[in-house]
């Protein structure tokens, strides 16, 4: 039952939204949908995702080859290194990089050096690519830790040279995890609204913020939404395709053997110096702007306007994670004990709220209160519900692992012994899952923290939180006043990726 | 009546129009041990959880002393039924000490008396120094034990075991299970054990069922089944037996080697099952030359040896003593000691002396 509820309130938002575009008569409707403009916002869309694609993959595959297959020292750090960017949100990068350069930046202020601002296509791109990448590197790493290195050995002894074993044997089996991480990154940029706006590059989540914010046309805001969701299955779609009947396991038994490492003589240089620039622009450029920033322009009287946004991102983001860890016990119970059709379908439904862009999922949630509960406008409670709908899919799995640790046999156990079933389950299951609910309360709370769009779109009036705040300083170019707000935020997302790591770090 | 549990037409399918378990029938007496033996997907586990009420059987009743648990539009829940079950995994509560696990079953016990009776309990299965240890920090039989110790608690008239014994080595196993026999036969309580191990069943049980696809093909104390099986599966699946076509007249029948008797008269074509201990053989003498065997292969296993004989193109298995000594190669005269055991279902015609080991 919790569960169905949970299916149900995903999907009848996004029907008010369909019920909202249509709203439209017909000829207007034809209009806005075969806008000149709805052409130019696919185009720049497509464009950053697959710029962002291209530039993730050139950065991720030789730090992942360099951290899982050569001899080059201190392979761990770097492998902390590779993924620590996903600490710092698309939106603090962009902040970064506009306080960085520019005739008011850093390397003005310090060097004297008036670099021109980036802004627009390659702003946007350099911000979210150097976030991202981590998801496909996270991805790589472990696809080329786990291929059998037998199947390299055997090329080689039918005479191909490394180069090429690289290419015809080890690259077509990183397919699967390119896959997998490729629409991570696809969906992200779909759905990123920090960076995009803070470089004026106008994609369809900038737009529907737009028309929505600015010129208040909700019915073309509905249909741009829509045409976002559109992109978003396509993109769905396209990855579940590929990815059927890719599956690459180990054939035949063996000893598992762990991967080869080749030594890189010379080749190390290179290697440090590629890692080097990657540190450099993607952690150490964030960390040294908001740290120069607060040096600046450090006054006390802004603590309290911290303090006033931190506990603002707390109050929302608290009741959040506990709504949805909530939520996905029996969403991952259903789908664990009683695995059926309907019940995996049930769980996909979580999944979908997680991918549907934050922007168009946050204004569905706006039309549907407005037409079902106009009390529920505007206020904290809506924005919690929001915030433990969109980040339910990130609850469900350390629960569904914790579940899967749990026996069924644990369950009847304690019902033979008299207990009846809701009592079994909070005697017998309960307890062996609590780590994982408390893994992935945090989850959601860190990731409601430096949530943007939503919070955007959903907060009370006057509400403010940390993201909300970073955006709005960055957006007039007040990079002082930005960066204490920047510095939190960086510190919850280390924390985040910290528990990632230690979780990953742990299971292996 | 004695009868304590009555199962009646129980039946389950998963997956129509397979039937895991087809119309099973039993009972168990008041301080029996019961055992429900087969080979593994022959639906014995299904069966006792039908039983235990953890799934609901699509027909058929269970009646525990008088009292309809599953049938019509009955069902008790499990937590009302009153029957233990010791899981194959044990099933013990990783996050709770020995004595928690033990007193979670102590509900209607008042809480001031729960420790002092698990304590009792650990005592009584030599756990005592066990009581504050993590079920981890237990070795499989200690594990085991508890699980047991848990199910015992709550003084359930009746235990199912949910082959309890598989997960020890050999030599746990047989003493885990003269332990367990003898704290169940003092505890007054009765017991349905579900095995695969024949050898487990025969010397736990005071009666058996030997379960084949769902079904029940015999039910009798071990003696019964081991020496006068009704089918063909139950010979074959306790212990080694010769199985051999033969043409019945009354009370004897027309074998490879010679004249034997029967343990109930037939006539016509019939399978019968005769043990390799209940066969001995012997130098020929003039009178034999028609029933000549020959030694194939000889295994001395110390206190008794095993012949292969092969007698007019047929092979079958002669369990001796080893004082009875011949060669490979030697032409021998094979004679039955006890009576052949005629099977039903004899309709399925048999290709030669099949051996099953």
């Amino acid at each position: 039952m919790p569960a169905i509820l949970v299916g149900i309130s995903v999907l009848v938002p996004l029907l008010y939204l369909l019920l909202r575009a249509f709203e439209a008569d017909s000829e207007l409707s034809m209009e806005l949908v075969f806008r000149y403009r709805n052409l130019e916002l696919l185009y720049n869309t497509l464009l950053l995702a697959l710029s962002t694609l291209l530039a993730g993959t050139l950065i991720a595959l030789p730090m992942a080859w360099i951290t899982t297959r050569s001899d080059i020292p201190g392979r761990k750090i770097l492998t902390l290194l590779g993924v620590l960017p996903l600490a710092i949100p698309g939106y603090v990068m962009a902040y970064a990089l506009l306080g960085f350069t520019g005739a008011n930046g850093t390397v003005a202020m310090l060097f004297g050096i008036d670099l021109p601002r980036l802004s627009g296509f390659s702003g946007a791109l350099t911000a979210i690519s150097l976030y991202t990448f981590p998801y496909l590197y996270l991805n790589f790493r472990s696809a080329l830790a786990g291929l059998d290195p037998s199947l390299e050995e055997v090329s080689r002894s039918l005479g191909y040279r490394p180069r090429v074993v690289f290419f015809r044997v080890v690259l077509p089996q990183l397919r699967p995890a390119y896959y997998a991480g490729a629409l991570i990154i696809f969906l992200y940029v779909l759905g990123d609204f920090g960076a995009v706006s803070l470089m004026r590059f106008e994609t369809f989540s900038y737009a529907i913020y737009l028309q929505y914010a600015a010129s208040y046309d909700r019915v073309y805001a509905a249909w741009l939404a829509l045409m976002l969701l559109t992109l978003t299955s396509t993109a769905l779609v396209v990855e579940y395709r590929l990815l059927r009947g890719l599956f690459f396991h180990r054939i035949g038994s063996g000893n598992e053997k762990r991967a080869n490492i080749i030594p890189l003589g010379h080749w190390k240089w290179p290697a440090y110096i590629f890692v080097t620039i990657l540190v450099l622009l993607s952690i150490f450029l964030p960390l040294s702007t908001i740290l120069y920033w607060m040096i600046e322009a450090f006054d006390a009287g802004q603590l309290a306007g911290l303090r006033q946004a931190l506990s603002g991102s707390a109050m929302a983001s608290a009741p959040a994670a506990l709504l949805a860890s909530a939520l996905a016990v029996p969403l991952a119970y259903i789908g664990v004990r009683h695995p059926s059709r309907l019940t995996r379908g049930i769980e996909r439904i979580a999944y979908l709220g997680y991918a549907t862009p934050p922007l168009a999922f946050a204004l569905s949630l706006i039309f549907f209160t407005l037409n079902a509960a106009p009390i529920l406008y505007q206020t904290l409670s809506l924005l919690i519900v929001a915030y433990a709908l969109h980040f339910l899919a990130e609850a469900i799995g350390p629960v569904r692992s914790s579940l899967y640790q749990a026996s069924p046999r644990l369950e009847e156990a304690a019902r033979s012994l008299g207990y009846g079933r809701l009592k079994a389950f909070f005697l017998a299951t309960f307890p062996i899952m609590r780590n994982g609910l408390i893994v992935s309360a945090a989850f959601v709370f860190m990731s409601a923290m430096k949530e943007l769009p939503i919070t955007f779109l959903l907060a009370p009036v006057g509400y403010e939180t940390l993201a909300v705040n970073v955006w709005s300083y960055t957006a007039e170019a007040m990079f002082a006043q930005a960066a204490p707000y920047a510095l939190v935020i960086l510190l919850f997302s280390t924390l985040f990726v910290g528990l990632l790591f230690a979780k990953e770090w742990t299971s292996r | 009546m004695n009868t304590l549990l009555l199962t009646s037409g129980l039946t389950k399918c998963f997956e129509p129009p397979e039937k895991v378990v087809d119309r099973v029938t039993f009972s168990v007496n008041r301080h029996e041990i019961f055992s429900l033996l087969g080979p593994s997907g022959c639906g014995k586990t299904t069966t006792l959880r039908m039983i235990a009420g953890f799934e609901r059987p699509d027909e058929g009743d269970v009646i525990l002393n008088n009292r309809k648990l599953t049938g019509g539009k009955t069902f008790v829940e499990p937590e009302n039924r009153g029957i233990g079950f010791v899981f194959q995994d044990y099933a013990l509560f990783p996050h709770l000490p020995v004595i928690r696990n033990v007193m979670f079953g102590l509900k209607n016990v008042p809480r001031k008396h729960r420790e002092e009776r698990a304590l009792e309990i650990l005592c009584m299965m030599g756990l005592r120094e066990f009581r504050d240890r993590s079920p981890f920090e237990l070795s499989g039989g200690q594990q085991q034990r508890v699980a047991l110790a848990r199910a015992i608690a709550p003084m359930p008239e009746l235990i199912l075991l949910d082959e309890p014994f598989s997960n020890l080595d050999a030599v746990l196993r047989q003493s885990t299970r003269d332990e367990i026999r003898t704290l169940l036969i003092n505890a007054g309580m009765s017991a349905l054990l579900v095995t695969h191990d024949q050898e487990e069943a025969l010397s736990f049980a005071d009666r058996i069922a030997v379960m084949n696809e769902g079904r029940i093909e015999q039910i009798g104390t071990p003696e019964e089944v081991y020496y006068r099986p009704r089918t063909r599966f139950v010979a074959q699946f306790l212990g080694t037996t010769n199985l051999i076509a033969a043409e019945a007249i009354g009370a004897t029948a027309l074998t490879e080697f010679g004249r034997v008797n029967l343990d109930r008269p037939a006539t016509g074509r019939v399978t019968l099952s005769i043990r390799p201990e209940h066969l001995t053989i012997e130098k020929p003498e003039k009178h034999h030359s028609n029933y000549l065997g020959e030694i194939i292969s000889k295994d001395f296993k110390g206190h008794d040896i095993t012949y292969r004989v092969r007698i007019k193109a047929r092979e079958c298995l002669v369990h001796t003593g080893n004082r009875v000594n011949f060669h490979a190669g030697d032409r021998v005269h094979v004679r039955p000691l006890e009576t052949a055991v005629v099977l039903e279902e004899s309709n399925v015609p048999i290709t030669g002396t099949k051996v099953a080991v």
